[in-house]
């Protein structure tokens, strides 16, 4: 359910549409992929059985916030550049063996 | 149905409040600056919170796959012993918001006062400073039903990089360099 009090005064709220971001979604009851899919979002990554990486529009991250059991709805990004050195810190140590 | 809100306020709703109809200036100016302040500082909190969460969240990450082909053409695959990393490690980073504008309007009356005595006349160390009023501003609104005499907020958020601070450096050493291995 959408908060609607910016509404009774008259405000009025928007979000740039169209661009999906990265969002960690933490449950605090169960799975929360079901309702990650209900609010038309993409599962990246399954990290655990209460925590996943999803794409989301921001408003929809929002809405999903208010839902229960949902405990946390965190934007995140991936630092490529740190990724690429995460690989090559595992490559030389791979290389060590 | 109670409201739910996603922090509490600085001031709870339920706490018995009056209206003053007027204030100082430099008071007001504060508030509004110390309230956007206390919303950046909100969403910093938050961001720090999101840092802890992924530092916390472990996966299993397999670093190398080996494709291995024999002379009869048949090929093999042999992975590595799968490391726990934390998503912070390999590179999953929180947003950080900030307020990149925030425009606030606020409509009212602006008079200069001086300080008096409890007689009425001037004292020796008399201040004079600037008092806003809302109140007639509000009477105005209602008697001519003039809608345009409102306050207005505008602010626009944007996301910016994650303090370089509160990353972790990270370095990578040879652990079997000192075995002679």
């Amino acid at each position: 359910m959408q908060n609607d009090i910016y509404k009774r005064f008259g405000a009025r709220v928007s979000f740039a549409r169209g661009v999906e971001g990265l969002f960690l979604v933490v449950s605090s009851t169960g799975d929360p992929e079901p309702r990650v899919r209900v609010f038309g979002g993409q599962i990246v990554m399954r990290l655990n059985k209460t925590k996943i990486l999803a794409r989301l529009e921001l408003a929809k991250a929002l809405e999903l916030l208010k839902e229960p059991g949902i405990r946390k709805v965190g934007g995140v990004h991936l630092d490529v550049e740190r990724y690429k050195r995460f690989l090559a810190s595992q490559a030389n140590a791979h290389n060590h063996l | 149905m109670p409201l739910r809100t996603i922090r509490s306020p600085r001031i709870p709703l339920e706490q018995p409040a009056r209206e003053t109809d007027k204030a100082s200036l430099g008071d007001l100016i504060r508030e509004v600056a110390l309230s956007i302040a206390d919303a950046q500082k909100g969403l910093d909190a938050s961001s720090a919170e999101m840092v802890r969460e992924l530092a916390e969240t472990r996966v299993e990450v397999v670093s190398a796959i080996r494709e291995s082909i024999s002379s009869d053409g048949s090929i093999s695959y042999t992975q590595d012993k799968p490391r726990s990393v934390s998503l912070l490690e390999i590179g999953v980073m929180p947003t950080f918001y900030q307020f990149a504008q925030t425009v606030v309007e606020i409509q009212m009356d602006l008079k200069v006062v001086e300080t008096e005595s409890e007689k009425g006349t001037k004292s020796q160390n008399k201040r004079m400073f600037l008092q806003a009023d809302t109140a007639g501003i509000r009477f105005e609104r209602k008697l001519n039903r003039d809608v345009s005499v409102c306050s207005k907020v505008k602010a626009t958020l944007v996301p910016v990089p994650m303090p370089l601070r509160i990353e972790p450096v990270r370095t990578t050493t040879d652990a079997d360099a000192g075995n002679g291995g």
